[in-house]
């Protein structure tokens, strides 16, 4: 409004007068009219100047991605004998305070029993993380992701450093390193916040997923992961027999009613 | 195929086997009097056994057989309700005799298989009858084939599923809230 007051200020002290003559009144008023359109054309002329000149600075707000996470609460955790390539299922996501990190649980199949009746106990290894259709392959550290490598052997390293995985095999104390890498042992909740010796995630094969956001490196979501799980349980007999004794995941038959 | 022709007359006789755990093995028959099949002996219950129909199959079904134990004394029932009944091994076979000699037809085949199981669940009823007071205990068998079948649904992602098996453990507390979900990643 500071066109107004120019208008005011200019024409203030003499229309006291023209308010007593007419024909000089309606010329006051053409005048003034005249002059506020000028104004108003200033300004809007003003304005546009004002929009170009911050454009840039406007332009390189970021204002991040909105996330509708697959949490499900009907999801079952899949059982894997022999080898299968399955996808996680997200159980947490945790988000940092300036939105940039986020770290998310990713379940992805159960712990199997042990291989027949008085054998050792099942082992499952992660054999390969794939991203989207790409294999990751890790820096030396076994956890933070290097590069992603295509069907056709091309390899992409945007990735490198915006990932961090962590694998777990039978609960969050027992860590383990995908095939090929010495990943050092950790427990998962020291990885995702708030967790604590409370969260256990008992007889389950997860991992835990740290993401870097960045627009530069066109990192900007919660990227699609399967993991390719070996199970040493891969006999027949011992298959059939872990799925007819177990309670959570098979038809818990007791022991004793199985000639193994 | 048990072959029949040269047979007039024929009278099937059930057998029961219960095997329940930690107790004597309970053997009976729907005959009259005692029978020893495959070098086991047979109590003769007699009209107080009742074994529901069964249909023969090509292929293994998930079948369930009802057996109907009738005439038990009441005080018996708390001998009975004290024993791991859920889960004990049933198996009921069929055994083909001539109805004249009560022996055993000697053809191939003879006795034969009609059922392998768990008693599954059972039920008593009150006869009251004065002081002839009886019960009739009705066992329900799921077939061998129904146990594998009926494995359990196995765990959920959210956190009845979990503390059902671990109650203690809080990992699958979040994803209630996490499920539909909108979260902002990046934004300044």
């Amino acid at each position: 409004m500071s066109w107004w007051d120019d208008v005011k200020g200019a024409v203030g002290g003499v229309v006291d007068w023209f308010g007593e003559h007419k024909v000089a009144s309606n010329i006051l008023s053409t005048v003034v009219t005249g002059f506020a359109l000028n104004k108003v054309q200033d300004s809007i002329a003003s304005d546009s100047k004002s929009n170009s000149a911050n454009a840039p600075a406007r332009q390189r707000m970021d204002y991040g991605t909105t996330l509708n996470l697959p949490a499900n609460q009907d999801n079952k955790v899949p059982v894997v004998y022999g080898t299968a390539v399955v996808p996680g299922i997200i159980t947490e996501a945790v988000m940092s305070a300036d939105r940039k990190k986020m770290t998310y649980v990713l379940t992805i199949c159960e712990k199997t029993g042990t291989l027949g009746p008085s054998g050792a106990d099942s082992v499952l290894t992660f054999e390969e993380i794939y991203i989207g259709k790409t294999k990751v392959a890790f820096q030396g550290d076994g956890i933070t992701c290097a590069s992603l490598t295509s069907e056709d052997g091309s390899v992409d390293t945007n990735i490198n450093g915006l990932v961090k995985i962590w694998c777990y095999n039978n609960g969050v104390h027992h860590s383990t390193s995908p095939a090929g890498y010495n990943a050092a042992t950790t427990y998962a909740y020291d990885w995702v916040p708030n967790w604590t010796f409370n969260h256990t995630m008992n007889n389950l094969v997860f991992a835990v997923v740290e993401v870097t956001y960045s627009r530069d490196k066109a990192f900007v979501g919660v990227p699609s992961m399967t993991f390719k799980i070996k199970n040493t349980l891969t006999q027949p007999g011992d298959v059939i027999y872990d799925y007819m004794t177990n309670t959570r995941y098979g038809a818990s038959i007791p022991v004793s009613s199985i000639n193994y | 195929m048990i072959d029949l022709s040269n047979y007039t007359f024929v009278r099937s006789i059930l057998f029961v086997k219960i095997e329940i755990p930690g107790q004597s093995v309970i053997r009976m028959s729907d005959y009259k009097t005692p029978l020893t099949v495959l070098g086991e002996e047979y109590d003769a219950l007699g009209y107080f056994l009742g074994v529901t129909d069964t249909s023969s199959d090509l292929k293994i079904t998930n079948s369930e057989v009802t057996i109907t134990l009738n005439g038990v004394p009441n005080k018996s029932l708390a001998e009975f309700l004290a024993m791991p009944v859920k889960g004990s091994k049933v198996t009921v076979i069929r055994g083909l005799y001539d109805p004249k000699s009560e022996a055993m037809l000697a053809i191939s085949g003879n006795p034969t298989g009609k059922f392998k199981g768990i008693i599954n669940n059972y039920s008593i009823m009150d006869n009251q009858d004065g002081a002839n007071a009886s019960s009739t205990v009705t066992l329900i068998c799921k077939s061998e084939v129904g146990m594998v079948a009926g494995r359990s649904a196995g765990r959920r992602t959210n956190p009845a599923d979990e503390k059902l098996y671990f109650p203690s453990d809080l990992s699958m507390d979040r994803v209630p809230s996490l499920a539909n979900a909108k979260i902002n990643f990046g934004g300044v």
